[in-house]
């Protein structure tokens, strides 16, 4: 029976012009393959929805809110938790609530631009050190390594006073955050590269006249992005702790301006000391919790859809 | 320095099949990658020609070489199953070269690709192009890279162990599959392959290698019936047979020497038994024993190889 394919073969193609109706470029299912299988991770789910409604909450909410709430209200301070004001008020009276939803806008925003920084600098620099390898990959690599060495929290500090007065503003932060942040991605994204390039499919396209450029383009970075999309959730935690960290130490964003860190730095006072007002740390320690929790979590939901050997026949 | 390969003088006529046989780690992947110059990194081709159609692949601009690639020569791999890049449709991945070398419109490229598919006997192409790699069993994927191979009708195939991944009755579909299309199309193949029941079926001259080198060279027939080589003999008499029945299974004795420790002068003659005092000297030099059939060994005749 070795001949029935051949026989198949053999037959004329009378219906070539009504085949040719399927379009190859729509049926790239691949990324509606990684939606179904991402829907079907819950706590993937659940997390996505729940930053989902943060962000919402955090750039729609204080619209909504009485614009008093943001004076300052010395009448009205250290208000602890009531109808009124659900998360009390803080050291000058104004309103934790709708505060922390402000706060969530800019630790959001820090957190996913400075995302946005690191992964395409270090998705870069890992990318070409691992795919060219030899000099480039010792190179980078070896200055990869030295960056990693120092501590970060002091580059960044040292970056940020550099700047003076302006070093306070959200956009020197999330440069700064970024540039210090790369070495940990281009770490993954070069092992990533390095496995993907000795594939064989790899050396078949090249043996098909695929060229560097497209080999980058088309084989590895699809096949690359599960451990890319995980590095990329990591880093917004990251940088939301690292946002934090700064402001906490007080080198992040200068008041008015409020964020997650920046509150907890201001209550940090009175958790133990007068006039005890715990909850003024533990709602925006809460928020940080949550939010670098639900990215974490998304992000090990996404590295499983995208993982195509995880894909049921 | 280590000469993985050295002083392969072979020939390709259109439409032919030369079959590349020898041991594990005696140079033939290496032949074959020189051809399309895709030597991992560490290699590279320090001298000879390779002619092809007048142009010397050895030393042509790599944009001349990806011009050529998956176009006039292209090459199927031994495995099937990672041969193919998991996040795209098996169809795209013949329309990939498709685009890359013949500037068909789209709609062209699609119908050429359901083509394709028929052609190398998939069952309900339209459906199956649109498959991905994990949904087809190792026949069908090896169907599909036999597709992408020769959707730009090449003029040389080069085969690295097509069937050593498949079990034996796809082998044979396979097998047959690539010499009706062969046929179809005035294709030469060369056949790279460990399994001297593959060349038998399918070359009509066959190379011998051993260590780099090459040892006998002949049409199917002189190297089946009246093999010189003892590596050649060796070989032959290692296939089991079913009519000598109650005899235990002759091998040649030895493995291939290592490149970097290579024996002096002939390199079979550690593990050659008819090895005699001029063997060790120098390597024996390829010598016509009439009707084509080469040979390189003393047994033959007193000729050394120039030295280089």
């Amino acid at each position: 029976m070795i001949n029935t394919a051949l026989e198949q073969s053999e037959l004329p193609r009378p219906a070539a012009e009504l085949r040719a109706d399927y379009d190859l470029t729509r049926e790239i299912g691949y990324y509606q393959l990684v939606w179904r299988r991402l829907l079907r991770h819950r706590l993937a789910v659940i997390a996505g929805c729940v930053i989902l409604l943060l962000g919402l909450a955090c750039y729609i909410g204080p619209i909504l809110l009485p614009a008093r709430w943001d004076e300052p209200d010395l009448y009205n301070r250290y208000v602890a938790p009531s109808l009124t004001h659900i998360m009390g008020t803080d050291d000058l009276g104004r309103d934790l609530f709708k505060r922390i939803l402000e706060g969530g806008q800019v630790s959001l925003a820090v957190g996913v631009l400075a995302m946005l920084v690191t992964i395409v600098l270090g998705g870069l620099i890992g990318a070409l050190a691992g795919y060219f390898g030899r000099r480039l990959d010792n190179v980078t690599m070896r200055f990869t390594d030295s960056i990693l060495a120092i501590p970060q929290i002091f580059v960044l500090i040292l970056i940020i006073a550099s700047f003076g007065q302006a070093g306070h503003t959200p956009g020197v932060i999330i440069l700064a955050i970024g540039v210090t942040s790369w070495p940990y991605t281009a770490r993954i994204i070069r092992s990533v590269v390095l496995s993907i390039r000795e594939k064989e499919f790899i050396e078949a396209a090249r043996a098909s006249g695929s060229g560097n450029l497209k080999i980058l383009v088309r084989h590895v970075l699809p096949n690359a992005l599960g451990p890319i999309m995980v590095a990329a959730t990591l880093t917004i935690g990251f940088a939301i702790i690292l946002e934090s960290a700064l402001s906490f130490l007080g080198y992040g964003l200068g008041p008015p301006i409020a964020s997650w860190g920046g509150m907890l730095f201001n209550a940090n006072a009175f958790i133990y000391n007068a006039p005890y007002a715990p909850y003024a740390a533990l709602f925006p320690g809460l928020m940080i919790l949550l939010a670098v929790l639900c990215v974490n979590f998304l992000g090990d939901g996404l590295r499983d859809a995208f993982d195509p050997r995880s894909f049921e026949r | 320095m280590v000469k993985a390969v050295d002083g392969i003088d072979l020939q390709l006529r259109p439409g032919g099949t030369l079959g590349l046989v020898g041991e594990s780690g005696c140079g033939k992947s290496v032949t074959a990658l020189s051809i399309l110059r895709l030597l991992p990194r560490s290699g590279h081709i320090v001298g000879g020609r390779i002619l092809f159609g007048g142009q010397d692949l050895a030393v042509a601009g790599e944009d001349e070489m990806r011009e050529i690639r998956g176009n006039a020569i292209s090459m199927i791999f031994q495995e099937p199953m990672t041969s193919l890049n998991p996040v795209f449709t098996v169809g795209d991945q013949v329309a990939e070269v498709i685009r890359q070398h013949l500037h068909l419109s789209e709609r062209e490229t699609r119908s050429r690709v359901v083509e394709m598919f028929e052609l190398v006997g998939i069952p309900d192409p339209a459906i199956r192009v649109r498959d991905y790699p994990h949904q087809l069993s190792g026949g069908m994927r090896q169907r599909v890279m036999i597709a992408i191979a020769l959707a730009c009708n090449p003029r040389v195939l080069i085969a690295d162990e097509p069937t050593t991944a498949l079990d034996v009755t796809i082998q044979a579909q396979i097998l047959e599959l690539m010499r009706e299309l062969q046929r179809r199309n005035r294709m030469a193949i060369i056949l790279i392959t460990h399994d001297l029941g593959v060349i038998a079926e399918m070359a009509e001259e066959v190379a011998v290698m051993y260590a780099g080198k090459l040892v006998e060279y002949g049409t199917v027939d002189q190297i089946f019936d009246t093999p010189m080589h003892p590596y050649t003999q060796g070989l032959l008499a290692s296939i089991p047979s079913l009519v000598a029945r109650g005899r235990p299974l002759s091998t040649i004795t030895g493995t291939v020497p290592h490149p970097l420790n290579l024996p002096p002068g002939c390199l079979f003659a550690p593990r050659c038994p008819r090895a005699f005092e001029r063997c060790p000297t120098a390597f024996p030099a390829r010598m016509e024993q009439g009707d084509g059939h080469d040979v390189a060994c003393y047994l033959y005749g007193d000729r050394a190889e120039a030295s280089a």
